[in-house]
């Protein structure tokens, strides 16, 4: 009747872990400097103090309810809101569904990955 | 009171009940293992490309770094969850891991046929007339119609 497991299990870094070491749960808390995370010499004109966004894309096959439904799943949307940002998907072509540090934003992309969702992610 | 059929995959007080046919189970049996296969062998297939999404679109050198860390993570979850669903496609009542794993993979089955089959804003969500058995992807398009109509089911029976 609750879906507390399965939320947990979704919803929890540390037992996804799903790209390695650099989405552990410390880098989840926001404690990670980010000069610990990235090349200097290859990041000198990306500012990674500014925040992330995570988009996701209107694609033709994914159904409207599917949407809906992994939005709620993975974010803890109410429906509502989840509906808000299928619609906004599927008439505006995309909505923003998350921010925040780099690896946050890579962890939520790759979670939406793994379920099917056309997502990407830029910096705001 | 109208007579209302109840849904084949609804939730039950024990469990998930699934009332698919032995025909439908076999065609699930048959697109998973083929999907397995390809996921399996040729995860660069293009036809796979939906599975497998670019994560940072400006920026190809992060890309290729999300993709090395990513995409194995991918697969492995992928054909995990074929692997469920082939070990309990006769089941007669699923857990709720069981129907996540099918809700996965009949959604991947449906991104691999629908990038074949080209599927656009232009196609219907529904088939609403038989359309045109000449047609060589006629069969196809039934497939995917027909695992829309499950993907549906599945959702439906899912707890958010």
């Amino acid at each position: 009747m609750i879906p507390d497991e399965l939320r947990l299990h979704e919803r929890h870094p540390a037992v996804t872990s799903p790209v390695g070491g650099r989405l552990s749960a410390p880098a989840m808390a926001g404690s990670t400097s980010p000069a610990e995370l990235d090349d200097p010499t290859t990041d000198v004109v990306v500012d990674e103090d500014k925040p992330w966004v995570v988009i996701v894309w209107n694609d033709p096959i994914n159904l409207m309810q599917y949407v809906t439904y992994v939005l709620q799943k993975l974010f803890g949307f109410s429906k509502e809101k989840a509906e808000q940002l299928m619609m906004d998907v599927h008439l505006k072509g995309r909505a923003v569904v998350s921010s925040g540090p780099r690896d946050k934003a890579e962890l939520d992309v790759f979670r939406l990955h793994e379920h099917g969702l056309w997502a990407t992610m830029q910096q705001d | 009171m109208f007579f209302r059929p109840k849904p084949p995959i609804r939730r039950t007080g024990k469990g998930v009940a699934v009332d698919l046919g032995p025909d439908e189970r076999a065609l699930l049996q048959m697109l998973t293992t083929e999907l397995r296969h390809v996921i399996a062998n040729d995860a660069d297939d293009p036809g796979l490309r939906r599975l497998f999404p670019t994560a940072y679109v400006n920026d190809p050198d992060r890309d290729a770094e999300y993709q090395i860390l990513a995409r194995h993570e991918l697969i492995d979850a992928r054909l995990s969850a074929i692997d469920t669903m082939q070990a309990t496609v006769g089941a007669a009542v699923l857990s709720d891991d069981e129907l996540r794993a099918w809700m996965t993979t009949v959604n991947q089955l449906r991104l691999v046929l629908g990038t074949r089959l080209e599927i656009s804003e232009d196609d219907p969500d529904e088939l609403d007339e038989p359309g045109d058995p000449d047609d060589p992807e006629f069969q196809q398009r039934l497939i995917y119609h027909w695992l829309t109509g499950v993907l549906a089911l599945i959702i439906d029976a899912s707890l958010v």
